[in-house]
C-alpha cells in the first residue's frame, strides 16, 4: 500500500460525525451532501409551486395577496434552478466522475468542500428575504430592472446570494475540469471517457463562461440600487434592455448547464439496459460540444418582442433552430442504441425513456417558439411555462431521478423496492403530463404567466393542471420513502456490477463503493467501457 | 569492487558461469546509504495534482476575465456618454 493510501486508510477510521460531514474533503461525502441539499431544496421550491397551483386552482384571489404570489413565483424559479437542478448535477458529478475516470478523489478536495458549504449560506440569505420589510424580491427569477429595483432592501440579499451561488458553481466547475483533465487513469484518453464525464467537462466550461456574466449583471444592478449608478435606468440615460442582453447571455447557456449533464446520464443508462454499446459515441460528444457552442449565439430569442432589429431577429431565429440538429443527433442515437437491443425495463431505463419522450415534447415546443412571428404569440404566456417545465422537469429532473435509481445500489450497497419505484415512475410520468400539458392549451388561448388571477375562460384547464401539480408533488414522497428504505433498511445487497450489462470503471468497485477508491490507478480495459471499444 | 552485470543478451551464459560472490549481496549499511525513493504512485499523483492546480488557476483566470468583460461592456453600453 502506498504511503498516501496508508494515510488515507488511517484517516478513514478517525473521523467524527462533525469531521466527516462538515469538514469532509471526500468526493463521495460531498456528493452526498450536494444531493441531500438539492433534495431538501426540491421540497422548498416544490412547496412554492404547490402554493401557486393552489391559488390558481380557480379564478379569483383565494389564499394570498398578489404580491406574495409574485414573491413565491420568483423564489420558486431561483430555488429550483440554483438550489435543485444545478446542485443535484454537481452532486452526481462529485460522486461519479472520480469513480468513472479511476481517480482517487476530486483534484482539489478542500475547494470542493468550500464549493458545497457556500450553498447553504447562499440559500439562507435568499430565503430570509421573505421575513424582511417589503418581502422577498418579486420580479421573477430573471430579475429584470427597473421592476426588481423597486423592491426593498432585500434586493441586496438576493444579489449577494446570487454571487455566492455563482462562486460555488464556478469553484465546482474548476474542480471538475481540473479533475478530468489531470486525474484520468492511465490509458483513459479523452475520447474513451464515459459520456457523463464528457457532458460535465463541457458543462463546466459553460459555467465558467456565463456565471461571471450573471455576477456582472447583478453587480451593476446592485450599484444602480444602492450606489447611484444608472446602468439600467432609462430616465438617466441608462439602458434596461442591456440588462436583458447580459442576463440572457448567461441565461441561455444556463439552460444547457441544466440539460447537458442529463444527456450524459441518459447516455450511461440506455446502453446498460439495451445491452448494446452506445450508438455513435463520438457523434454524441461532438453534438454536446456543438450544442454548447450554439448556446452562446442564441440568447436574443428570449427577447424577440423587446424590439431588436429585424436582421437580429432573423439571425437568432435561425441560430436557435440550428440547435435542433445536434439535439436530434442525440435523440436519434439513443433510439438507435435501443434498436434491436436486448432491452429490459428496470427503473433507470423507465426514467430514461420517460426523459427522451418528455424532453422531446419540450424540445419541439422550443422549436415552435424559435420562430419570430410565432413567438410574438407565445411570449409571456403559459405556453412558455409548459415548454420549460417539460424540459426541466420531464428532462432534467427525470434524468436526476433516473441517475439516483441507476447508481443508488453503488452508493448504498443495497437494492431498492422495484414495486414502489415503478409506482413512483408511473405516477410521476402521468401526473407531470396532467400538470403541464394543459398549460400548453392555456398558453395558446392567451393566458399570461406570472399572474395570481385569470379570466374564467381558463378555469377548467387550470383546475386540471393544479390537480396534476398536487399529484406530482405527493408522488415524490414515495421517492423519499424509497431512498430512506434502500439506504437504511433494505436487506437486499447489491452486487459490484449492480446491473447485468453495466460497464465502466465504477462497476469494478464493490458496492457500496469504499470510502476511498482507486488509490492505485486502475487498468483500463477498452472492451469494458460503457460505449464499447472506440479505439478503432 | 567489480560488479557482475547480467544483461538480457548474455543472461544464459552468465548464469552458467555464476558463482556466489558476497559483493552480489547488499549489506544493511549499503541499503541505508541509498537515497530513499518515493512510491511511484505517490509521485505520479503529486505531479498530476500540481497540474490540476495550474489548470484551476488558468480556468479561474478565464472566469475573472468574463466577469470583468461584462462590467466593461456595461460601462460602455449602459452608462450614458
Amino acid at each position: 500500500m502506498s504511503t498516501a493510501a496508508q494515510a488515507i486508510h488511517h484517516e478513514e477510521h478517525h473521523q467524527s460525525f462533525f469531521e466527516r460531514w462538515f469538514m469532509s474533503t471526500n468526493h463521495k461525502d460531498i456528493g452526498t451532501l450536494y444531493l441531500l441539499f438539492s433534495f431538501l431544496m426540491l421540497f422548498v421550491g416544490g412547496s412554492f409551486a404547490m402554493l401557486m397551483r393552489a391559488e390558481l386552482f380557480e379564478p379569483g384571489m383565494q389564499l394570498m395577496q398578489p404580491y406574495f404570489f409574485n414573491e413565491i413565483s420568483a423564489m420558486h424559479g431561483l430555488v429550483m434552478i440554483f438550489g435543485v437542478i444545478m446542485p443535484a448535477f454537481v452532486g452526481l458529478a462529485n460522486w461519479m466522475i472520480p469513480l468513472q475516470i479511476g481517480a482517487p478523489d476530486m483534484a482539489l478536495p478542500r475547494l470542493n468542500n468550500l464549493s458545497f458549504w457556500i450553498l447553504p449560506f447562499a440559500f439562507i440569505l435568499l430565503l430570509s428575504t421573505f421575513f424582511m420589510p417589503g418581502g422577498a424580491p418579486a420580479a421573477g427569477w430573471t430579475m429584470y430592472p427597473p421592476l426588481v429595483l423597486q423592491g426593498g432592501d432585500s434586493v441586496a440579499f438576493m444579489i449577494f446570494a446570487i454571487h455566492l451561488m455563482g462562486i460555488s458553481s464556478i469553484l465546482g466547475s474548476i474542480n471538475i475540469i481540473a479533475t478530468i483533465l489531470n486525474l484520468r487513469a492511465p490509458g483513459l484518453d479523452l475520447l474513451k471517457m464515459p459520456m457523463f464525464c464528457w457532458s460535465w467537462l463541457i458543462t463546466s466550461f459553460l459555467v465558467i463562461a456565463v456565471m461571471p456574466v450573471l455576477a456582472g449583471a447583478v453587480t451593476m444592478m446592485l450599484f444602480d440600487r444602492f450606489f447611484g449608478t444608472n446602468f439600467f435606468n432609462a430616465a438617466a440615460g441608462g439602458d434596461p434592455v442591456m440588462y436583458q442582453h447580459v442576463f440572457w447571455f448567461f441565461g441561455h447557456p444556463e439552460v444547457y448547464i441544466m440539460i447537458l449533464p442529463a444527456f450524459g446520464i441518459i447516455s450511461e443508462i440506455v446502453p446498460t439496459f439495451a445491452r448494446k454499446p452506445l450508438f455513435g459515441y463520438k457523434a454524441m460528444v461532438y453534438a454536446i460540444a456543438c450544442i454548447a457552442f450554439l448556446s452562446f449565439i442564441v440568447w436574443s430569442h428570449h427577447m424577440f418582442t423587446v424590439g431588436i432589429p429585424l436582421g437580429g431577429e432573423v439571425f437568432f431565429m435561425f441560430s436557435t433552430m440550428l440547435i435542433a440538429v445536434p439535439t436530434g443527433v442525440k435523440i436519434f442515437n439513443w433510439v438507435a442504441t435501443m434498436w434491436r437491443g436486448s432491452m429490459s425495463f428496470e427503473l433507470p431505463m423507465l426514467w430514461a425513456i420517460g426523459f427522451i419522450v418528455l424532453f422531446s415534447i419540450g424540445g419541439f415546443s422550443g422549436v415552435m417558439m424559435a420562430l419570430v412571428p410565432a413567438d410574438f404569440q407565445y411570449y409571456g404566456t403559459y405556453f412558455i411555462v409548459a415548454h420549460f417545465h417539460y424540459v426541466l422537469v420531464g428532462g432534467a429532473l427525470f434524468s436526476i431521478i433516473g441517475a439516483v435509481y441507476y447508481w443508488l445500489p453503488k452508493w448504498s450497497g443495497h437494492m431498492y423496492s422495484t414495486f414502489w419505484g415503478k409506482l413512483h415512475f408511473w405516477s410521476s410520468v402521468i401526473s407531470v403530463n396532467v400538470l403541464f400539458f394543459p398549460q400548453q392549451f392555456l398558453g395558446f388561448a392567451g393566458m399570461p404567466r406570472r399572474i395570481p388571477d385569470y379570466n374564467v375562460a381558463f378555469a377548467d384547464w387550470n383546475a386540471v393542471s393544479s390537480i396534476g401539480g398536487f399529484w406530482f408533488g405527493a408522488t415524490q414522497l414515495i421517492f423519499v420513502g424509497l431512498v430512506i428504505h434502500c439506504v437504511f433498511f433494505s436487506k437486499q445487497k447489491a452486487a459490484s456490477r449492480a446491473w447485468e450489462h453495466a460497464y465502466g470503471l465504477e462497476w469494478t468497485l464493490p458496492s457500496p463503493a469504499p470510502h476511498h477508491s482507486f488509490t492505485v490507478p486502475p487498468v483500463v480495459d477498452d472492451s469494458q467501457l460503457a460505449h464499447g471499444d472506440v479505439s478503432h | 569492487v567489480r560488479r557482475t552485470v547480467i544483461s538480457n543478451s548474455n543472461t544464459i551464459s552468465a548464469i552458467h558461469g555464476l558463482t556466489f560472490n558476497k559483493n552480489m549481496l547488499r549489506t544493511n549499511e549499503a541499503i541505508s546509504a541509498e537515497t530513499p525513493k518515493p512510491d511511484l504512485a505517490d509521485t505520479e499523483l503529486a505531479r498530476r495534482k500540481a497540474g490540476a492546480r495550474r489548470t484551476a488557476w488558468i480556468i479561474g483566470g478565464i472566469a475573472a476575465f468574463f466577469f470583468i468583460a461584462s462590467l466593461v461592456q456595461g460601462h460602455f453600453v449602459g452608462i450614458p456618454h
